[in-house]
């Protein structure tokens, strides 16, 4: 993104959400704005307009040929590639807790995490990391904190 | 009184509230010390898991938390020239020096007493001043207290980040994200789109962790599979030197002044430690008389590490301040502390002091605990841990990554607030590449249901007359200090661009 850019593409951003959310007021909320602007909608529909005024000032800053002060860097391809990635682990993670609990699924999850993502080789990273983070919480919320952790639906 | 101080003492002497003190100070120390870490990370991911505890314990936990990564920061600052938290940046020119002239050991003797002594001063004051006001806010009505949010809203977002603008954009995303789901007054639903799931809104909790921890793992990992990983530092054996009696007799009033400052400045809603810890440097290094001592400032000199030290520490109690009597935080931490107290039905403001007095003293003694707490463990353990700085960063981004999956999972036992936690998490970095505050979204969701139902509350008084908020001179005097506010942000940028101007100009 170009530095002269910046303000024209946030202003144009934030003011087209705001339109969306101003239509989604009147779509999905029941009720008026109302005699006494006290309703339901009074305040979604308060804030989207905010947000359009900002999208403004955003826009008349770009005009007056406003910069950022920090450069600010474009999102490269591999960058959202290894995103993606840290994404999909986290679901897998989340979906395997949810199946197999936290006692089981986590030692796996470190264990494919860093072997098969970070790249790590070592036995220790491998097998001895994952099992002493999964005792290590456990120990901690469990038995010191008396918290919770989660149950697997079949463990 | 004294039957809710020794309720209090009951509630503070249990096993749990103990350890949840040292569990709680030792990993603020840890996420403080280490550059990249935060605290407010720390006290977002400690934050589910107080769900199930007693309020007193879950409670102790965040503000242990809190007050080791205060005083945490000043660890990497004094040992490898990097602040662990934006408050310790103060304390890196003599810090860091007297590190490079072999005097580590007594950079960080001074640090911890300072802090300690920052920290308790701070408190009491802290004790006396959130009475005083809770007493004068009891007469507020609806209309005084949407004024006095949106004025603390206002400054955090003003404050908190270099433009008010962008910080205003991320507030009014943080009260959109508020108005997801249920309304609380008649019950319609907003923005459910027919999902069941989706009744009860955006999770403050998963929010949080969202915004404040998920960024970090994207952020880590991505170096980590570019090959660009950061380094790791590996500090070798170090001890704490703790400074004699003459220390604190020579050093006295400069600490005094500090604690004033920390105090008058953390309760400030969106200024907070940095600010502190560089207005009392720079008032330390002005106020000195001796030229030759005035000359050795950056170059290792101790008053360099008091005074940024005293007044970040100070910062605690006076962040604490509006916190408890108003219900207004003032910075991330707080913030999350703010959801902590909440989630445990202890609702911060003037009835508190009347429906929890118990807990409210068991809070203030929990921060006593954890300063001494925090005192401790740095004396005693501070070769274990600086040996944290030497694990690689996608190590520990590991363990944050199971404690915020498994933190946002546990909450309500639903699949939606992982996935909601990830798109939080995505929105956290995304902002964060371009310049946006995240800060602002939290106050956002954590102020926005106050803001709402005293503002409906007030409007149906009136009758549908917005005069209600300018017919008390309280409700005026905080309509003014919030014009003021964004003219003065307004102003400040004016000028810089001015300045800018010029000397592009002379260039």
């Amino acid at each position: 993104m170009e530095k002269s850019k910046f303000y024209l593409t946030l202003g144009l951003g934030v003011l087209a959400f705001s339109i969306i959310w101003i239509a989604l007021v009147f779509l999905t909320i029941e009720g008026d704005i109302g005699t006494y602007a006290n309703t339901p909608r009074t305040v979604p529909f308060f804030l989207g307009c905010c947000m359009a005024i900002l999208g403004f000032v955003f826009l008349y800053q770009a005009k007056l040929g406003f910069r950022p002060k920090d450069p600010i860097q474009a999102i490269f391809d591999n960058e959202f590639k290894n995103i993606t990635i840290c994404v999909i682990f986290l679901l897998a993670y989340a979906f395997f807790l949810e199946l197999l609990g936290f006692l089981i699924s986590t030692p796996i999850a470190i264990f494919f995490l860093t072997r098969f993502i970070l790249n790590e080789k070592g036995w220790k990273i491998n097998f001895l990391f994952p099992v002493c983070m999964t005792g290590t919480i456990y120990v901690v919320f469990i038995i010191l904190l008396n918290s919770n952790l989660p149950k697997g639906t079949l463990f | 009184m004294i039957e809710s101080i020794s309720a209090a003492l009951v509630l503070m002497s249990s096993f749990e509230v103990m350890i949840a003190i040292g569990i709680g100070s030792f990993a603020g120390i840890i996420f403080g010390a280490i550059p990249g870490l935060t605290y407010s990370m720390a006290l977002a991911l400690m934050l589910p898991f107080t769900f199930t505890m007693q309020p007193v314990t879950g409670i102790s936990l965040l503000l242990a938390t809190y007050i080791g990564g205060m005083t945490g920061g000043s660890i990497s600052a004094i040992l490898i020239g990097i602040p662990g938290t934006p408050s310790a940046a103060a304390t890196v020119a003599d810090g860091y020096a007297m590190t490079k002239k072999g005097e580590a050991s007594i950079a960080l003797g001074t640090a911890v007493v300072v802090s300690t002594i920052g920290g308790l001063a701070s408190l009491l004051i802290m004790v006396l001043l959130v009475d005083f006001i809770s007493t004068f806010a009891i007469r507020f009505g609806p209309a005084e207290i949407f004024m006095l949010v949106l004025f603390g809203f206002s400054t955090i977002c003003g404050l908190s980040e270099r433009s008010l603008f962008r910080g205003l954009v991320a507030g009014v995303l943080g009260l959109m994200l508020m108005t997801i789901g249920i309304d609380d007054i008649e019950g319609v639903q907003r923005f459910t789109f027919g999902n069941v799931q989706m009744l009860q809104g955006v999770n403050l909790l998963v929010a949080m962790i969202g915004l404040f921890a998920v960024p970090h793992i994207f952020e880590v990992f991505h170096l980590r599979l570019n090959k660009e990983d950061k380094v790791n530092f590996d500090i070798g054996e170090i001890k704490t030197k703790l400074p004699g009696f003459d220390f604190i007799k020579k050093y006295f009033g400069l600490m005094l002044k500090s604690t004033g400052l920390g105090v008058s400045i953390g309760a400030i809603p969106g200024s907070g430690g940095p600010i502190a810890a560089f207005l009392a440097y720079s008032n330390a290094k002005n106020s000195e008389k001796d030229p030759v001592e005035k000359e050795k400032f950056g170059k290792g000199q101790v008053a360099g590490i008091v005074a940024p030290e005293t007044a970040n520490n100070a910062v605690t109690g006076g962040a604490m301040v509006p916190l408890l009597s108003l219900g207004i935080p003032g910075d991330p931490a707080t913030a999350i502390i703010l959801g902590g107290l909440l989630i445990h039905g202890l609702v911060p403001g003037p009835m508190l002091f009347i429906e929890n007095a118990p807990q409210v003293y068991a809070i203030y003694m929990a921060i006593f605990v954890a300063y001494i707490a925090v005192f401790i463990f740095q004396v005693n353990f501070i070769k274990h841990i600086v040996k944290i700085l030497a694990v690689k960063p996608h190590h520990l981004a590991c363990g944050i990554l199971v404690m915020v999956v498994v933190g946002a999972y546990a909450i309500r036992s639903s699949f939606l607030d992982v996935n909601v936690m990830i798109i939080m998490g995505l929105l956290g970095y995304f902002f964060n590449r371009i310049k946006l505050p995240v800060t602002p979204i939290v106050l956002g969701l954590v102020l926005g249901r106050t803001l709402e139902s005293e503002y409906r509350t007030a409007m149906s008084l009136s009758d549908g007359s917005p005069i209600i908020f300018f017919s008390s001179v309280v409700s005026v005097l905080f309509f003014l200090l919030i014009v003021l506010t964004i003219a003065l942000q307004i102003r400040k940028r004016m000028v810089e661009i001015k300045k800018n101007k010029l000397i592009k100009k002379e260039a």
